[in-house]
Order: structure tokens, then C-alpha cells, then sequence
């Protein structure tokens, strides 16, 4: 009865939460392809008018309007991508082999160990920043992909390790015990039998650690000083003058920076979802 | 294909917490062993130390010619059947069935034409591409036999496997294991905590109680003469009727509560050892089945009065749930729940013709048949025989 009463209220609803959410992606799809003048002008363009990319040819550097600021944005998606990528790679690894030792094997500490990991979720990242800025500093990983991967890495392995260690927790002992059986080794069973069965669970905790590297921006604003190893997120913040703010061009390389993981999320999230709901029903 | 010899093998965790004392079961080439007793007897731990799944503390495992104690599961040459199945949700049910081949390294060929002749002997050959998750219980069931026979190892273990199936499919799963064991001819060890499963299937079963071997020997035997208390109120359902009774000092009565039970001369001369309870507690025992409605001329010495508390009417016989003013004994770890409250009102089953009429809290007279009738010590618990 009374669902069924406030049922014209759920796409209203819906609605809201879209429209908050995408305006904003919106507009600077919207500014992307305008002019600076477009996108000056008041009452604002609510729609481009004449389709034009000079923004994106600008923040790539080709075609005749490219600034002297711009054309760094190709070099940051690349820095983006290498950063993202090593950090989610280097991260599932250890997620994976950590979390199983976590989850199977029996050592003093175990517990206190794993929930110690778990803790540093809680940390605020910032009181982590000088700290680490020190220490690459002294390691000499300043302005490089090394230490912005290791940084990112030590940022998201706890998430990564409680997602690979549910998915361990709900698979029975008693597949792996099957195995044994069966004469499978240690490795032949970790290979064979547990890691394509925790698949979905890596991919979740895989494409999570990707997106959350893609959208850094204090780490790296601070660990990386100079466009061979500054991200997209960082670039973009640069392209702002001191007394010119190139509006069209910074939205055009937003739009740049979302694309990748909106179309992460789109094909994949079927696997974000199969991960993390896993461990939880049977 | 070999023999499984346990030599006194014990299991004691690292929390101090004795699981297996001293187990000695050997189980022939070809024999199929039921381990059977209620839950957190130890029979699983026995199991899983044969399987290699758990250490063995002390004691020596022999599989045919091996010493294999401390070898690890893979290298024991052994199959297990898992009560949860332990299927691999990530592959078909033929690599499932194949996994063990393809670990050994088997041609192609071979691990086709044997996991193919393993799913017929299953009935599961068109099921043979699909993943363990789009199967029923039962078929699921199956594939777990047929990872086990495809190996054609030394010998099977099988841990509760057919708990997780429903009454009807168990009854016939129970006939089709017993079936695959016997024309495979492969020892094999069967964990179960369901009696009327040990009877059935075992050549052989081992009654295990708080980790100790109870008693080993088959069905009948075990049915028909308990070593001990826990023995006989395990084995058959209903359980076994069990009182105290005082014996008189000239050894020819029998006391229960109020009543009085002949002993005659041929009981006590089928039990030496009862000589010595003259004028002493002993606990007896009686099947259900040899308690029925008397009837007239049945002598004065061999009938209880009893009160009737519930008859459950089974088509092929009747089951009288009775009162009887004697103290029930209660063997320690048999059936805890329904036990306790028995044990404080004396009440006992009979199990009589399907077409007696007796109604709820009438006064029956029962025949008692005393040389089917079981004693025991009522502070060791042992029977008493010779």
C-alpha cells in the first residue's frame, strides 16, 4: 500500500541524485567544446553552438592553437596511466599473496597483524604526506614513477587485502584441500584452483586501486615537481596562469581525465560489484 | 588397491585438546569401513589423518606396503569424497572429474576416455560440460564420486557424503556408493553419524565415542552384541530400551521398578559373568523389537505393565512409546536432546504389530523375550557375557 503510493517518488528521485551528479560532468563536457568568448559570456551557453575541439588539439599540442602551456597533457595521461597502472599492479600482487597468508595460514600475530593493516584505512592520508615526502626525499624518489607507485601502493593495499581476504575467507578449505587430494602442490593449487576461482575479487579490488590512482591529486602535486612525472590531475591544475584561467582548455582535459575511468566503470562494473558483494553471499 | 592399517594413532591440538586416542582400525583390501558416532567423536580427525588433511600426533598409518604417517595428501594415493563436495566452481564437471589426470600429466586421450567411462558409470555423461553451480545436489554429489573413482586410487575416504542430500535421494545414493565401492573392490573409510548408514553400507563399522574406538566389528554383530552402553543406545533406531534393574541374590529375578522379571536358568547360563551380580545393579537392555503386546498364556515372569504415551502408526508396524516406573539409563553422548528428558520418565519404545488398536495412556502388558535381553555393568558400562 504505501509503497506502492510513493512509487512516482523513486524516478524523481533518481532523477535529482543524476542531475547533481552529471551537471557538473556536463558543463565541462559543454565548456570543453566552446570558445573562450562562449564560454565568458553571459547568460552562459547552455549548449555548444558550433562544434569545435581546438581545446583538446590545444592540450595535446597539435593544430594552430596550441598555448605555450599546453601540449604537457599528453605526457600526463601517459604519467597517469604508468603511475596508475604499476601502482595496481604491484598493489594485487601483494594483495593477493598477503591476503592469502592472511586468510590460510596460521602464524603468531596473525590477527594483530591483518586488523593493523585494516587500522591504517582509518588514517587521514594527509598526516601521512610530510612524512613521505621525507622519506623519498632521503630515497631519492622525488620526480619519479617508482615513488609515486610505491606511495599509491601503500595507500591502497589495506582496501585491496580485505577484498582479496573476504574472497579467501568464503572460499571452503575444503576445495583447496580437493586439490591436494588430487595431488595438486601448493603452487599448482594456488594457480589452478584458488586464484581463477578469487578472480572476480581481483578484478574488483584491481579496477578500485585504478581509479583511485587515477584520481590523486595532493600526493602527487607534492611528490612530483616536474611534467615527466606529474599525472593528468596535476597538469590540469598547471594549465591555470597566474592571470589567465584557460577555462575551455582545462575542461577539455578534465573530460580527458574522466573518460578513462567512465568507461573503466561502464564495461567493468560488473566485476566491481561480483568482488565485493562475493564475499558476503554465498 | 590396498589395505588401511591406523596403529594406535592419536590427535592431540595445540590447545592441549585430545581428539583420537589410540585408534587401531585396519580395514581390508576391498572392505568397505564405516566410522560412525555423534558429532565431535573424532571420527572426521581420524579421517582427515588418513587423508593426509591433518597431522597425525603419534600412531603409525600403513596404506597396502606404505609407511605413509608423514607423507603429505598428495603423495598417499588416496580419494576423498568431502560432505560439502568440494567441487571446483571454476571448471566444467569433466575437469572437474579430470583435474587429478591433468595434474599427473595423462595424455589428452586418456583423461577423456576415463573421465567419460567414470560420468557413465554416474549417469552423468550429458552433464559432463556444465559448471558444478547449474547441478542439483545429487548430481552434484555424483561428480564428487566420480573426481574419486576416475583416480582409481588405493583407497577411498568419504567424509559424510551424503548428509547434504534429502531423505529420499540419500536412501538412494546410499545403494548406488555401496554399489560403485563393491565393483571397484577399493577400501575404503566412510565418516558417518548416521546409524541406520553404518548398518547399511559398512562391511564393517567402527563405533567411536569422545575419541576412543568403542567397538569394530559388523552391523549384526554390533546390533546384536554390544560391548558397552554407548554401543548399544547408538546403534538402532529406535534406540535400544535401557533400565536399571537390581538382580535378586539367588540370580532368578530381575527387578525393574516395581516389577518383577524372571531370570530363567538358560539366560544366566548363556552369561557366566551375571554370577557375580547377585543382589547387585545392573543396567539392561532391550530392543524395541523384542518387546510386544502380551498375550494370553504369556508367563507371569516375563511381562512389564506399562503406560502408553504415544503410538505412531508407520503403515508396516506401530511404534507404542511407553512409561515404565524404572529408572532409564542414559548412555553418555548417544542422541543427547531426546535423551535427557527420557532418562528422568522412564519411557521406552516398543515396536509392535500394525494392527494392535491401543490408545493414548492405556496400561499395556508387554512381553519381555529375556534371553534377547541385554546386561551391562551400570558403573563401567560394559556388557556383561562370559
Amino acid at each position: 500500500m504505501r509503497r506502492s503510493r510513493l512509487r512516482w517518488l523513486r524516478p524523481i528521485g533518481i532523477a535529482v541524485v543524476l542531475l547533481w551528479s552529471l551537471f557538473p560532468v556536463y558543463w565541462a563536457l559543454n565548456t570543453s567544446l566552446q570558445t573562450n568568448a562562449e564560454a565568458q559570456s553571459n547568460p552562459p551557453t547552455w549548449f555548444p553552438t558550433h562544434l569545435q575541439f581546438s581545446n583538446y588539439e590545444a592540450i595535446f599540442g597539435v593544430g594552430p592553437s596550441s598555448a605555450s602551456t599546453a601540449g604537457g597533457v599528453g605526457q600526463a595521461l601517459l604519467n597517469s596511466s604508468i603511475e596508475s597502472l604499476g601502482a595496481t599492479i604491484l598493489t594485487l600482487v601483494i594483495a593477493v599473496v598477503g591476503a592469502y597468508a592472511f586468510a590460510r595460514l596460521r602464524f603468531r600475530l596473525r590477527g594483530a597483524l591483518f586488523y593493523l593493516v585494516l587500522a591504517t584505512l582509518t588514517l587521514p592520508v594527509y598526516a601521512t604526506l610530510i612524512p613521505i615526502y621525507q622519506i623519498l626525499t632521503t630515497t631519492h624518489l622525488v620526480n619519479t614513477y617508482i615513488g609515486i607507485i610505491f606511495v599509491y601502493t601503500s595507500g591502497f593495499l589495506p582496501l585491496a587485502m580485505w577484498i582479496m581476504y573476504n574472497m579467501f575467507q568464503a572460499l571452503p578449505a575444503s576445495i583447496e584441500e580437493a586439490a591436494a587430494i588430487d595431488g595438486a602442490t601448493t603452487l599448482q593449487i594456488f594457480r589452478r584452483i584458488v586464484l581463477p576461482i578469487v578472480r572476480p575479487g581481483m578484478a574488483a579490488a584491481a579496477i578500485i586501486t585504478f581509479l583511485f590512482g587515477w584520481g590523486q591529486f595532493i600526493f602527487p602535486l607534492v611528490l612530483s615537481s616536474t611534467n615527466a612525472t606529474q599525472p593528468l590531475t596535476v597538469a590540469l591544475s598547471a594549465l591555470a596562469g597566474r592571470h589567465v584561467v584557460p577555462y575551455t582548455m582545462i575542461n577539455a582535459g578534465a573530460i580527458v581525465a574522466i573518460a578513462v575511468p567512465a568507461l573503466i566503470v561502464f564495461f567493468l562494473n560488473r566485476f566491481i560489484v561480483d568482488g565485493i558483494v562475493a564475499g558476503s553471499v554465498k | 588397491m590396498a589395505s588401511i592399517e591406523l596403529g594406535a594413532i592419536n590427535k592431540v591440538y595445540p590447545n592441549g585438546f585430545h581428539a583420537v586416542h589410540d585408534l587401531d582400525i585396519s580395514v581390508a583390501d576391498g572392505e568397505f569401513m564405516v566410522l560412525v558416532g555423534p558429532s565431535g567423536c573424532g571420527k572426521t580427525t581420524a579421517l582427515r589423518m588418513v587423508a593426509g588433511l591433518e597431522e597425525i600426533t603419534s600412531g603409525t598409518l600403513r596404506i597396502g606396503e606404505r609407511d605413509v604417517t608423514t607423507l603429505p595428501a598428495r603423495e598417499r594415493d588416496i580419494a576423498m569424497v568431502f560432505q560439502n563436495y568440494a567441487l571446483y566452481p571454476h571448471m566444467t564437471v569433466g575437469e572437474n572429474i579430470g583435474f587429478a589426470l591433468s595434474i599427473r600429466k595423462l595424455p589428452k586421450d586418456e583423461i577423456q576416455r576415463r573421465v567419460k567411462e567414470a560420468a557413465d558409470v554416474l549417469s552423468l555423461t550429458e552433464w559432463l560440460d556444465r559448471k558444478p553451480a547449474q547441478l542439483s545436489g545429487g548430481q552434484r554429489q555424483r561428480v564428487a564420486m566420480g573426481r574419486a573413482i576416475v583416480r582409481e586410487p588405493a583407497v577411498f575416504l568419504m567424509d559424510e557424503p551424503l548428509s547434504n542430500l534429502d531423505a529420499k535421494l540419500r536412501v538412494q545414493m546410499r545403494a548406488e556408493v555401496s554399489r560403485i565401492q563393491r565393483r571397484l573392490g577399493v577400501a575404503t573409510m566412510y565418516v558417518t553419524h548416521d546409524q541406520t548408514e553404518a548398518m547399511t553400507m559398512g562391511d564393517r563399522v567402527a563405533v567411536l565415542n569422545a575419541g576412543v574406538l568403542q567397538q569394530c566389528d559388523r552391523p549384526k554383530v554390533l546390533y546384536d552384541s554390544p560391548d558397552n552402553l554407548f554401543v548399544a543406545g547408538f546403534m538402532g533406531s529406535p534406540a535400544m530400551n535401557l533400565y536399571e534393574a537390581a538382580v535378586s541374590a539367588d540370580l532368578t529375578l530381575l527387578r525393574l521398578g516395581s516389577q518383577t522379571l524372571a531370570l530363567p536358568p538358560a539366560v544366566r547360563a548363556a552369561r557366566p559373568a551375571l554370577g557375580a551380580y547377585a543382589d547387585a545393579k545392573v543396567v539392561v537392555g532391550m530392543r524395541p523389537e523384542n518387546l510386544s503386546v502380551a498375550v494370553a498364556g504369556t508367563p507371569e515372569g516375563s511381562m512389564l505393565a506399562v503406560d502408553t504415551e504415544l503410538v505412531e502408526a508407520l503403515g508396516s508396524e506401530q511404534l507404542l512409546h511407553f512409561k515404565l516406573d524404572a529408572r532409564r539409563i542414559h548412555a553418555s553422548g548417544v542422541d543427547e536432546e531426546r535423551e535427557v528428558g527420557e532418562a528422568a520418565a522412564g519411557i521406552g519404545v516398543a515396536r509392535i504389530e500394525p494392527d494392535g488398536q491401543i490408545g493414548h495412556g492405556e496400561r499395556v502388558r508387554l512381553a519381555v523375550r529375556p534371553e534377547l535381553m541385554h546386561f551391562f555393568d551400570p558403573a563401567s558400562g560394559l556388557a556383561i557375557r562370559a
